[in-house]
């Protein structure tokens, strides 16, 4: 599904490249639950962002699903990020303004689905995440694993193939975490491929595989 | 999509409430005053254009070099339509204009403006919409008369005015054949009554300089062609003739014809004043405002672009394009706008009436062209809109989703250069208001308390006939007289303070030199009337050479313009006159007639018409004893029955004439100080908001500044010294366009009071402090309130 090919990315500083992604290559495949550990700055988000088509690299390439998003121009990469990739954040980034129905809506909004549609599919999945009671509440009426569940199900409600997560528990305790954890293992078994980032080996453990970074290359796969 | 886009907007607007509101409201004013000058555009815009049909009308006149002749001979109406194959009709007509004529009807006797008499063509020509009455026929008849729909109300009532007799100034009969419409728009020429002009045929010769020619095209044609044509049928048929006849000066100096389409006459006419000038300024003016409103906007937006930014970034990760993002910013100022906008209509509807009193001005908003006006505010809406929105909607809508997610966005740096530009753009504005008004009012002020030259209070003016100005003076002087109450009694051909004077000047003969000076004629009393103090020689008296024209009194202007050490005893004549020389027997002090935006004029003063110049016109002056002056009014209207039994009394006072003079100057000041106060209080209401924003994003540097010792003073510095630097170069830069326009407005005035440099450096502190207490409200509460209560939020 996804193929990195010596991918480089670098910043300037003080006339010196210092290097966030160095010669990583990386083979993921449809279905796989992959946690991508490693120290902070070891270019765990760097790498999610590349992934997801958000951040850019400065060499190396980048095929998803055969498609060489190297090549490609910005709109078509937003595209097939729309399509395909549903994002969930450490600190949940939801919209303060909007109730929480209309957080999971949003998504659709973009997407231009029918509001008949969207009302069904919305209905699902807040039934599904057991949070019907809380889709007329604000983000911060809600505590933080709460909030963490909208992000995932505002993540996907667009039905992605993709889900990348970065350090989606970093906030939460770990009742709530666990609960996360076997949310995305049923969300795997049920066929979405998932990269997660995460500093918790326990975390890591729900995955069915582990990379490790260190300085913007893969130290152990 | 947009339900979700105007429900985050309206949440958004509700969460900084403050700010929401100095946005909408700061817009709104600026937009109030901007559509109360569009309504007043629109107006003056409207003149004639109540038929499409006058866009093939047009006015003749005449020039000679530059000289401006619209009064034209009787006949070239006539020439014209018969010589040029595309005029349809052309009309001959004399109008009285603002000139107030007595109208009477049976016992009912009233004073209107707007008559004319015209040939019987006027109908063909002007398309008015006939009430009553048969546009083909209704001034066939001599002594006919149409009348307005509004006059028929007045003088007739409810009933059926065809066929009653109207008498106009007690003297011409006539019988009502038609009743007009009056037209929807406002008229260079508002027309009441026309009489089929009883004098036609005596007065129907060349030398007869005193009609207006209008014409009408069948087809209309370019001006400059219709103009050549016209012209070359005057040069055939009269400039050639009248050189046969050894009449024509120089060969090729002669006099031409020129056209004004109607429409056109009001404010573009070819040679004329016009009132577009002053309102195309305040246009300006308001559109300024309106920007400053609109930078409100947008500074505001930038400075609340960082708790958007998180927004941006995450709705980018739901899959939002720059598009849409940009679409749902401007969608959201689109909302604020047309709020602004409701408020604004709101402001205008109900101060409406108060502008149109105090400004004297006839505005309407459900006026007829709503439909216009309707599409005119869209325009606005859209352009404010766009002006306001697309920066912010362009700068938010580029942000990195995740470099902001990741908390690095700087802090709106990169619209910080813009923001000063507005800001500075916007205190421009300001002082350059500040500066207007001070220096209008400062002008006002040396007009109100310069010495005109003579007393005019308690001077009245009396509106006689002729016949009660010349033959029947003495008497009606003597009759006025024996009323106790009044001092003295004097008459006058140019009367101060009249709105329209004789300004003329003509040609005198001095020691073999020509010297052009205007001729004023009195009676005896008329600087004692006036209380004008005497520099030389004596004033007239009941000798016969003073009474017979042989004698004269002149100003100081005119004793320097003869250019003689004593001009007592001098001996001058009317220009081209053999009846008799003038001696010069004193000199007055020079008395100010027309408002000080005229320099005075050299005048000769006579007594009577005995030396060739026949002058007539003006009024009877009348001075009164300060007690009693009501009693003393009442019992001259009462004695003016006997002396002009068939016209009820007209007078006014010398002293309210004059404000009257001043009054579009006194109107430029009242919009000048309510545009003025706008502007302030929207830039003011910007900063303030600023800077409440720039304490919030630096909240934890202050307290952290604190902590670290710092105090109110030095914290105060801190915020305020940034805008204080641009509100400076603001001032800088609008002292010496504000300084330029004032004295290109000054330059209207013959006699101009003179602004000094420290009133500008005055103006320029003025506006510093303003913005000065305006930033320390705020920054003096941020930097007292307690370190730990900002540090802690972290």
């Amino acid at each position: 599904m996804i193929q990195l090919d010596h991918i480089y990315k670098w910043v300037k500083s003080g006339g010196r490249r210092v290097f966030l992604l160095n010669d990583l290559s990386l083979h993921i495949e449809k279905g796989e639950f992959l946690s991508i550990m490693g120290t902070s700055g070891s270019g765990k988000s760097t790498l999610l962002n590349v992934v997801a088509m958000l951040d850019g690299f400065d060499e190396g390439e980048y095929y998803f699903e055969g498609e060489a998003i190297h090549d490609l121009k910005a709109k078509k990469r937003t595209s097939i990020f729309n399509e395909n990739i549903g994002f969930i954040f450490q600190a949940y980034h939801l919209l303060d303004e909007l109730t929480v129905y209309e957080n999971i809506e949003t998504p659709l909004l973009y997407k231009k689905v029918k509001s008949s549609e969207r009302k069904a599919l919305v209905a699902d999945i807040l039934d599904k995440f057991n949070i019907v009671g809380k889709k007329d509440l604000f983000p911060h009426q809600l505590s933080g694993g709460q909030q963490q569940l909208v992000g995932i199900a505002r993540a996907l409600i667009i039905k992605p193939k993709l889900i990348l997560a970065d350090e989606p528990t970093g906030n939460l305790n770990s009742t709530q975490s666990d609960e996360i954890m076997k949310l995305f293992k049923e969300l795997n078994e049920e066929g979405v491929t998932i990269i997660q980032a995460t500093h918790s080996e326990n975390n890591a453990a729900y995955g069915s595989r582990t990379i490790k970074l260190l300085d913007g290359s893969i130290s152990k796969n | 999509m947009l339900k979700n886009y105007f429900k985050i907007a309206l949440r958004s607007l509700g969460k900084g409430k403050t700010y929401t509101t100095i946005n909408i409201l700061g817009l709104a004013a600026g937009m109030a005053s901007f559509i109360i000058v569009l309504l007043a555009l629109n107006y003056e815009l409207s003149y004639d254009t109540w038929d499409p049909k006058l866009e093939q009308v047009y006015k003749v006149s005449m020039r000679f070099q530059d000289e401006i002749q619209e009064a034209t001979p009787a006949p070239l109406a006539s020439l014209l339509a018969e010589k040029h194959p595309n005029i349809e009709a052309a009309t001959s007509m004399q109008g009285t204009g603002d000139y107030e004529v007595l109208i009477s009807s049976g016992q009912k006797s009233i004073y209107q403006k707007g008559f004319a008499s015209s040939d019987s063509l006027f109908l063909e020509v002007f398309p008015y919409q006939l009430i009553h009455g048969d546009r083909a026929t209704a001034l066939n008849v001599p002594n006919s008369v149409i009348i307005s729909e509004e006059l028929a109300k007045t003088l007739f009532g409810d009933s059926n005015p065809m066929g009653e007799t109207i008498k106009v100034f007690n003297a011409v009969e006539g019988v009502v054949t038609g009743v007009i419409k009056v037209p929807e728009t406002p008229s260079h020429r508002n027309v009441h009554l026309v009489m089929r002009d009883p004098y036609e045929q005596q007065n129907f010769f060349w030398n007869n300089h005193s009609y207006d020619t209008y014409i009408k095209l069948k087809e209309p044609v370019a001006e400059a062609d219709l103009e050549e044509d016209l012209n070359t049928i005057y040069f055939e048929e009269r400039i050639k003739s009248d050189k046969q006849q050894g009449q024509a000066s120089g060969s090729s100096n002669h006099t031409v014809l020129f056209t004004d389409v109607v429409p056109n006459i009001q404010n573009f006419s070819k040679y004329g004043n016009s009132n577009i000038k002053t309102i195309s300024i305040l246009f300006i003016l308001a559109i300024l405002l309106l920007f400053t409103g609109a930078i409100n906007f947008s500074n505001l937006t930038i400075a609340k672009s960082i708790s958007r930014a998180k927004e941006v970034g995450i709705r980018k990760t739901l899959g939002s394009g720059r598009r849409n993002l940009i679409f749902q910013f401007m969608s959201e100022t689109a909302l604020q706008c047309s709020i602004s906008l409701i408020i604004a209509l709101i402001i205008v509807i109900i101060s409406l009436p108060f502008i149109n009193t105090s400004l004297n001005l006839d505005l309407n908003f459900w006026g007829q062209n709503s439909a216009e006006l309707l599409l005119q505010l869209g325009i606005c809406l859209a352009v404010i809109t766009f002006l306001s929105g697309i920066y912010p909607s362009l700068y938010l809508s580029r942000l990195n989703p995740v470099k902001v997610l990741k908390g690095d966005i700087s802090g709106g740096k990169k619209g910080l250069g813009l923001r000063n530009v507005l800001l500075t753009f916007q205190f421009i504005v300001t002082a350059f208001f500040i500066v207007a008004i001070f220096g209008v009012n400062k002008q006002l002020d040396y007009l109100q308390n310069s010495d005109k030259g003579f007393v005019d209070e308690q001077v009245l003016r009396i509106e006689a006939t002729q016949a009660t100005r010349e033959q029947g003076f003495a008497q009606t002087r003597r009759s006025l007289l024996s009323i106790p109450g009044v001092r003295s009694v004097a008459k006058t051909t140019t009367v101060p303070g009249d709105k329209i004077a004789d300004s003329s000047t003509v040609n005198f003969n001095y020691k073999g030199d020509q010297i052009r000076m205007g001729s004023v004629k009195v009676s005896t009393d008329y600087f004692e009337t006036l209380q004008v103090p005497l520099v030389e020689g004596r004033f007239f008296n009941e000798s016969y050479a003073d009474q017979n024209t042989r004698n004269a009194i002149i100003n100081e202007t005119a004793a320097r313009k003869l250019n003689v050490t004593n001009p007592i005893g001098e001996t001058i004549s009317f220009g081209g006159c053999d009846e008799g020389d003038v001696q010069i027997v004193g000199v007055v002090k020079d008395i100010n007639v027309h408002g000080f935006e005229f320099a005075i004029k050299p005048a000769v003063y006579t007594i009577e018409n005995k030396a060739c110049m026949y002058q007539s016109g003006g009024a009877i002056l009348v001075k009164l004893k300060s007690d009693q002056v009501q009693a003393t009014i009442t019992a001259i209207g009462e004695q003016w029955k006997s002396i002009e039994p068939n016209f009820p009394i007209r007078y006014s006072f010398i002293d309210a004439n004059f404000q009257q003079l001043f009054s579009t100057y006194y109107r430029l000041q009242k919009i000048l100080t309510f545009f003025g106060s706008i502007a302030i209080l929207i830039s003011i209401m910007g900063l303030f908001a600023l800077t409440a924003f720039i304490i919030k994003q630096r909240n934890k540097e202050i307290g952290i500044r604190k902590v670290l010792g710092a105090n109110v003073k030095t914290i105060t510095a801190l915020i305020g010294k940034d805008f204080l630097v641009l509100v400076c170069i603001a001032s800088l830069i609008s002292i010496p366009i504000s300084a330029w326009a004032l004295n290109k407005w000054l330059n209207d005035f013959a006699y101009q009071t003179s602004i000094e440099w420290w009133a500008y450096a005055g103006v320029t502190i003025v506006v510093i402090l303003l913005a000065l207490i305006t930033v320390s409200i705020q920054t003096v509460h941020a930097a007292a309130s307690k370190p730990v209560k900002s540090l802690r939020t972290e």
